[in-house]
């Protein structure tokens, strides 16, 4: 396929492990270490070659503060694939991936779960000293999580961003051109979609369990 | 603060004497604003009397006394030092406020670095924000709160005052709006969302149209300006002149804000040559990268100069903002826009 695809992100994980500062470097190649605390969301574009082919991704960056979730799952529908974030040097964080990959496959109705493509991203490498969580570790809970790919990156000395990042678009990529996503011309609004329901079913949808039960948009056709 | 002065005349500011003598005490009387008042308030406050001001105008219906801060206080070193009689699930929330609180900290104005640690105002901001915590378990603490108490404690009438910071931002927090946001009461956030959305429909049409094209709605940026009182997208000096206002006037000054600052936006794309109906993907991606990095789009003199005299939203008022509001709240069924 060579017309134009886009991919729409979304990076999840606790407060303080460094969503913001992962995409300051991806997309500017540049981190102050100094970034504000994510209220909502924000969002940055970036256009990349994958396997000679133009893409277009679309990144949400979340709050990570667990009270933020009730509105960030409005950003997490129609997600192509979705980065798992935690910090090196904080156990609690590695520990609460659980939590945000079911918050996650819970609000995103991502299909397949198997298939889906996450990856994880333990972040600080530049704090190795301070480590508290070890590398096999992380690789078993990947692995244990059906062979999540895992990438150790500094955001701040800019070590593995960039494949982390890659690595996510290629597996998207890969996935949605099996499930034929791409060929739909609704798709290419994909974080649109996932900016409003249409439906105010889930009343109450400060729950975690929310809006399970809703479909992407363009997820069941084929 | 300096005050530069040329040798041979060292007059005084008539600002600051109109302030002292007159304006101050007005707001401390509370009657009707006079339009010497209306017309100082959107000047904005000078630094010197900020805190008196605002004292003033937040007032204190909550009766918080320094003896409850101090107790507040006391509370949570128990809580800190295992000491605490608390139960579990208490304790247990008390430290994850306490984890996240500490996380925002140096990063609260992190480019003006008041709050980093070894800082002046680091342990105060903590502290206030741990002793709202213990005042108000339901809520907490939530990212956000950390830029208005640190607003508030910059402007204090002695930088770095506590107790003054504390029992304002507790009376603060109490305001509706703010009430409603940072308790995550999801059904009135979506009515602040409509009515937003509607007054966007009936005020700036053009750029409804892009929001409607693109599939975006005001949830993408309202929350956060919100919650913060557009304290982390404009300079401080910007939003402490919007602060001056919002005190006084209450709720809906904080939507006329948001309003004027769609106006500068829409602005802006007619000048690019945006607003010609086209819509896609790359229109979705430049609204919101717009959105989201308003302080390099909107200047303060563009934001008060929209405030003061376009048509969108020069004349909203208080009423306006209630009929609305009504009128939501009326519609069964409202459509989800988180």
């Amino acid at each position: 396929m060579s017309k134009k695809q886009f991919l729409k992100m979304v990076i999840l994980g606790d407060s303080g492990v460094g969503k913001t500062t992962l995409l300051q470097q991806y997309v500017t190649q540049k981190a102050t270490g100094n970034s504000k605390p994510t209220i909502g969301a924000d969002f940055q574009k970036k256009e990349v070659m994958v396997d000679n082919q133009q893409v277009n991704l679309q990144i949400w960056d979340t709050a990570g503060q667990e009270k933020f979730q009730s509105l960030g799952y409005a950003f997490y529908r129609g997600a192509d694939s979705c980065a798992l974030v935690f910090d090196i040097t904080n156990h609690k964080s590695f520990e609460n991936l659980a939590m945000w990959k079911k918050g996650f496959i819970e609000n995103a109705s991502p299909g397949d779960v198997n298939t889906y493509p996450f990856v994880v991203i333990g972040n600080k490498l530049d704090k190795e000293v301070n480590r508290q969580v070890t590398s096999q570790e992380a690789r078993q809970w990947c692995k244990d999580n059906g062979d999540i790919p895992y990438y150790e990156t500094s955001a701040l000395e800019n070590i593995s961003v960039d494949s982390a990042f890659l690595e996510m678009a290629k597996t998207a990529l890969k996935r949605g051109t099996q499930n034929a996503l791409f060929s739909l011309p609704e798709s290419i609004g994909g974080a649109g979609g996932a900016i409003k329901l249409n439906n105010f079913e889930d009343r109450g949808g400060a729950g975690a369990k929310g809006g399970a039960g809703k479909k992407k948009k363009n997820g069941t056709c084929c | 603060m300096l005050q530069q002065s040329t040798p041979q005349q060292t007059l005084e500011n008539p600002d600051l004497k109109l302030w002292r003598e007159k304006l101050l005490l007005e707001l401390k009387q509370g009657n009707k604003a006079s339009k010497k008042l209306l017309q100082a308030l959107k000047k904005g406050v000078p630094l010197e009397y900020r805190g008196l001001a605002w004292q003033s105008m937040i007032g204190n219906d909550l009766r918080i006394t320094d003896k409850l801060y101090e107790l507040l206080l006391e509370r949570a070193h128990l809580h800190m030092t295992q000491l605490s009689v608390m139960d579990q699930l208490e304790a247990g929330a008390f430290r994850k406020n306490l984890k996240v609180i500490e996380e925002d900290l140096h990063r609260t104005f992190g480019e003006l670095g008041h709050f980093r640690q070894g800082n002046p105002l680091y342990q105060p901001l903590k502290n206030v924000l741990i002793a709202y915590s213990m005042l108000r378990p339901d809520l907490g603490y939530v990212q956000g709160m950390s830029y208005v108490a640190g607003c508030l404690l910059i402007f204090s009438t002695e930088q770095g005052s506590e107790k003054e910071a504390f029992r304002s931002f507790a009376n603060l927090m109490n305001r509706e709006l703010l009430f409603t946001f940072y308790s995550f009461d999801m059904e009135r956030v979506n009515v602040v969302f409509h009515v937003f959305m509607n007054l966007m429909r009936d005020r700036l049409p053009k750029l409804y149209g892009v929001f409607k094209a693109t599939n975006i709605s005001c949830s993408i940026f309202l929350f956060e300006w919100i919650v913060a009182l557009y304290s982390n997208i404009f300079a401080l000096e910007t939003s402490a002149r919007l602060w001056d206002s919002y005190l006084f006037h209450g709720d809906y000054f904080m939507i006329k804000v948001a309003l004027a600052i769609c106006c500068c936006l829409e602005q802006h794309l007619i000048q690019q040559g945006v607003l010609n109906g086209s819509s896609g993907t790359g229109q979705f991606e430049m609204m919101v990268l717009l959105f989201k990095n308003v302080k390099n789009f909107v200047s303060e003199e563009g934001l008060f100069q929209a405030l003061e005299s376009h048509q969108a939203c020069s004349k909203f008022g208080q009423d306006d903002y209630e009929k609305v509001k009504k009128q939501v709240e009326a519609m069964s069924n409202l459509e989800r826009l988180i």
